[in-house]
């Protein structure tokens, strides 16, 4: 008896049936992948897959680092399908870090294929999620970048050297669609114009409630929204000193937001206070920073103008009625009772809120000079 | 023994035992007066032992003597000078009055031979010559006169193979039970080190000494070593493996349940912990029970070493411990079921090493291991001069050529490479055997079910290893069971002053080792002030 379970035991690992066993040369490892709309409706999907021929150490490594192949498809598996009868081997999506978004998709909505990047066991939920405006999915997938060996991590990596977190921008998307009160954002890849680059972080793109693109916003002024998100982690500031000719740049690390709400008789007042800490980077001004006092006013200016700045921004934003600012949510949680109120007609609600930004800079650093030292002595205001 | 062998054996009348014991078949009858008579029955039992000298002396142009005795085993010089000098200078005068021949010579102090006894029977005779002693026989006496000359050839002590180390004592166990116990008892100037002599082995007569500290050990363990020695039947015992086969706890575990050393500081130390040694002539090799798994990770320099340093020393034996144990599994498992457990780069990197190999990884990687053992194996039983002729092959044509032609791939050869060093890293060659082995079925385990074989493999592992014991003490004592307090000396070492106490689980009675309070500058308290 017990030498006839240990001969089933070891059948049962000849039953190569069941096996999940794949060798890593007998998959296509997708690093990037691309959604668009055709012109019938149907879905249009693009994958980079690396091509490891080309890659690893070796001198034999010739061709292009990757490749990509489309399909078309009524459903974001379908188009998946349609692209392996292209492909030679199974694909793995197991490190597929970006998806890419055509322009037109982003307009009709991304509800219906949001599903399948969040259900399938193997697919990464921390994704880089971007929308691609000004061109095709399927040519942006074709640039090249001369830094990386697949031009899928240039896309990864250019978000995350902007100091924003790529690994939720996903994650972050079908939080904020599937909450009540926050509208999500996604940003925006171009094709530089400069064929040796290939490509340039835009902005970012604002969606409503229903998941479709509503509009975009240039890349500093989508900075400034996401500082009021606490989704940032630096940014710079430029100064102008009304008494002086040029300018002071700051880079504003350690950001911090806090929205506070206040409802009163159905008028919705709220207060964002934006910190940070400041580090002054560059003075093409005369003002001797090694005195405390320039110190100061220039700290004051920079909270003034950073706050105009942001004002412009959210006014903008609100006149689209997209709450991607995360005002609702403070409400919900300052008020909850009244948020119940709200909640129908938030839209509307928040375009008539009164909104008002103040700026808490520190500047604690203003580098190894006081003074500029392409200034003269006689020039250097004290 | 099959059954039909046995069945002839009992047509033949014979039982088991009685044909077992036909070697020992000697005549065993008292000696009688009659030199010729005695050395003819001694003649007839070393017929053909070439080696076995019978010299006879003559005494007034007869035969009255006779000297018998090993030749090689006995100190050749000393029987010239202390033996046959003296007697002939005695002569022979046999019962002039009425004490016998031998008594006279004894009482006036003749022959100067250390250790001598007077046997009346034949066995014991030819025991004692068997033995290294040299019978002396003579006419008209009814008892042979055996004495103890006892010297032969042996290695000088030298530096142990198996355990050198940087700083700490050089010597190494020899051949010798004689000379091993000399070296321990020379660390050791106490009473309550003790060592019993048995013998063991029907045809052999190998002596064994077992050594322990009394008021250390155990009385509960040290009765079980001696209960299991004692039922130890057999015909020869050659080395102490032979011993450790007979009283191992778990025969068919891969895993030793008993240590082995070269080292009499090593052997010492165990004792000191309450441990026992077994020391079997004719090996280097001293048994030293209880063992535990964590004697894996100790090194005998881990104690002459500062303690920061051996602490650190010994996480990194641990790590390699279960690298040379898990990672060519975890390697199969991850690249063939899990790969988006690999970092992005390094599996682009593997992907494009792995593009043109023909063989599933868990193949390749199997037979690169097997291509490893065989150059270990060749490098260890090749004449040396060979064995560098053998590493070129090994690392060189098979290594590069095997990457460079396609047929494996570089990480795998990486992964074999650094498994190999981190098993040779381990201070116990025998633990290490055990992990060795057992890292081939786990690789059969990731390659067939991935992650999850691997975790199988290990949790079946550790339920066999909490279930070993070694004479009584648990295997992976004390951290299962956990016995806290005694964890000072486990995976990092404590400075000497604060290891105050013996393990608690190996010890009777006498706890304290170390008293407490010799931490220095506090001990020494404030006089010390102005020096520092």
């Amino acid at each position: 008896m017990k030498r006839l379970w240990l001969i089933l035991i070891l059948l049962l690992f000849l039953t190569t049936g069941c096996w999940d066993r794949r060798e890593l040369n007998d998959q296509a490892l997708i690093f990037a992948w691309g959604m668009d709309l055709n012109e019938d409706g149907s879905y249009h999907a693009t994958a980079q897959f690396a091509n490891p021929h080309s890659l690893g150490s070796s001198e034999e490594s010739t061709g292009k680092a990757s490749f990509s192949v489309s399909g078309d498809g009524n459903s974001v598996y379908e188009a998946a399908k349609d692209l392996q009868a292209k492909v030679s081997r199974a694909w793995f999506a197991g490190h597929r870090r970006v998806i890419l978004i055509g322009e037109k998709l982003a307009k009709d909505g991304l509800a219906n294929i949001l599903d399948e990047y969040s259900r399938n066991p193997i697919v990464r939920l921390r994704t880089d999620i971007l929308i691609v405006k000004g061109s095709s999915v399927e040519d942006i997938l074709e640039v090249s970048y001369p830094l990386e060996q697949l031009p899928a991590n240039a896309f990864f990596r250019i978000h995350e050297a902007a100091d924003m977190n790529p690994d939720l921008t996903l994650l972050h998307f079908i939080m904020a669609n599937a909450s009540d009160e926050n509208c999500p954002i996604l940003p925006v890849v171009t094709v530089h114009a400069n064929p040796d680059v290939g490509l340039q972080l835009w902005g970012t793109a604002i969606f409503n409630k229903d998941t479709k693109l509503v509009d975009y916003l240039p890349l500093k002024k989508g900075n400034l929204a996401q500082w009021i998100k606490g989704q940032l982690g630096s940014t710079i500031g430029t100064v102008k000193i009304p008494s002086e000719e040029g300018d002071i740049v700051v880079e504003i690390n350690h950001l911090s937001a806090n929205i506070q709400t206040l409802i009163v008789e159905k008028n919705i007042q709220v207060h964002v206070t934006l910190g940070g800490k400041g580090i002054l980077r560059e003075s093409n001004t005369h003002l001797d920073l090694s005195h405390s006092r320039n110190v100061v006013m220039v700290q004051e200016y920079l909270n003034e103008q950073t706050a105009t700045e942001v004002k412009r921004v959210v006014k903008e934003i609100q006149k689209l009625g997209t709450d991607i600012l995360g005002v609702g949510q403070s409400i919900h949680r300052q008020h909850p009772y009244q948020w119940k109120g709200l909640k129908e007609e938030w839209s509307q609600h928040f375009q008539q809120a009164k909104i008002e930004i103040e700026v808490k800079i520190d500047l604690e650093e203003t580098g190894m000079t006081g003074p500029s030292l392409i200034q003269k002595k006689s020039e250097v205001n004290s | 023994m099959t059954t039909r062998f046995k069945r002839l054996l009992k047509k033949a009348g014979h039982t088991k035992d009685e044909i077992f014991l036909q070697d020992e078949g000697l005549p065993d009858q008292k000696l009688n007066t009659s030199l010729q008579q005695n050395v003819s029955l001694l003649k007839g039992v070393f017929q053909n032992c070439s080696d076995v000298i019978f010299r006879s002396l003559p005494v007034d142009g007869e035969i009255k003597l006779m000297i018998i005795y090993v030749n090689g085993l006995i100190d050749a010089n000393g029987l010239e000078e202390m033996l046959l000098k003296p007697l002939i200078m005695a002569g022979y005068n046999a019962q002039v009055d009425k004490s016998s021949y031998f008594k006279e010579i004894i009482s006036k102090q003749a022959i100067a031979i250390r250790d001598t006894k007077l046997v009346d029977h034949t066995s014991r005779v030819v025991e004692g010559i068997l033995h290294g002693q040299i019978a002396l026989l003579a006419e008209g006496e009814s008892e042979a006169l055996l004495g103890n000359m006892c010297q032969f050839e042996k290695r000088p002590i030298g530096e142990p193979g198996t355990e050198s180390v940087v700083r700490g004592p050089r010597e190494g166990f020899t051949e010798s039970i004689t000379t091993n116990i000399a070296l321990i008892r020379r660390r050791m100037r106490s009473p309550k080190l003790k060592f019993e002599p048995t013998t063991i082995g029907k045809m052999s007569q190998t002596q064994l000494s077992v050594a322990y500290i009394e008021g250390i050990v155990k009385p509960e363990i040290l009765e079980e070593v001696r209960k299991r020695l004692k039922s130890i039947n057999t015909d020869a015992i050659l080395d102490s493996g032979y011993i450790e086969e007979f009283i191992e706890d778990s025969p068919h575990s891969p895993f030793p349940s008993i240590q082995n050393t070269e080292r009499p500081d090593v052997v010492l130390s165990s004792l000191l912990e309450g441990r026992i040694a077994i020391m079997v002539d004719g090996t280097p090799f001293v048994l030293i029970v209880p063992m535990t798994l964590w004697s894996a990770i100790h090194a005998a320099e881990d104690y002459y070493e500062h303690f920061i340093y051996t602490s650190a020393i010994r996480l990194l034996r641990f790590l390699l411990l279960s690298v040379s144990f898990l990672l060519p599994s975890i390697y199969v498992a991850t690249t063939t079921f899990h790969p988006q457990l690999i970092p992005e780069s390094l599996l682009l990197t593997i992907a494009a090493a792995r593009e043109n190999v023909p063989f599933p990884t868990v193949v390749e990687t199997l037979l690169m291991e097997v291509i490893f053992e065989a150059l270990r194996e060749a490098g260890i039983r090749l004449p040396k001069p060979v064995g560098s002729a053998v590493s070129m092959v090994g690392g060189l044509v098979l290594g590069e050529s095997a990457v460079r032609a396609g047929v494996v791939s570089a990480p795998t050869v990486i992964v074999v490479a650094f498994t190999g060093i981190a098993s040779f890293s381990l201070p116990r060659y025998n633990l290490g055997l055990a992990f060795r082995l057992l890292r081939f079925p786990l690789l059969l385990l990731a390659g067939s079910l991935g992650i999850y074989g691997v975790g199988f493999g290990v949790i079946a592992l550790l339920i066999h290893l909490v279930n070993l014991r070694s004479f009584g003490i648990p295997f992976l004592a004390p951290v299962a069971p956990n016995l806290s307090g005694t964890m000072k000396d486990i995976f990092i070492r404590m400075p000497r002053w604060k290891m105050n106490e013996r393990p608690a689980f190996l010890v009777s009675e006498n706890q304290t080792r170390t008293p407490k309070g010799q931490e220095p500058y506090k001990s020494q308290g404030a006089d010390n002030e102005d020096v520092r």
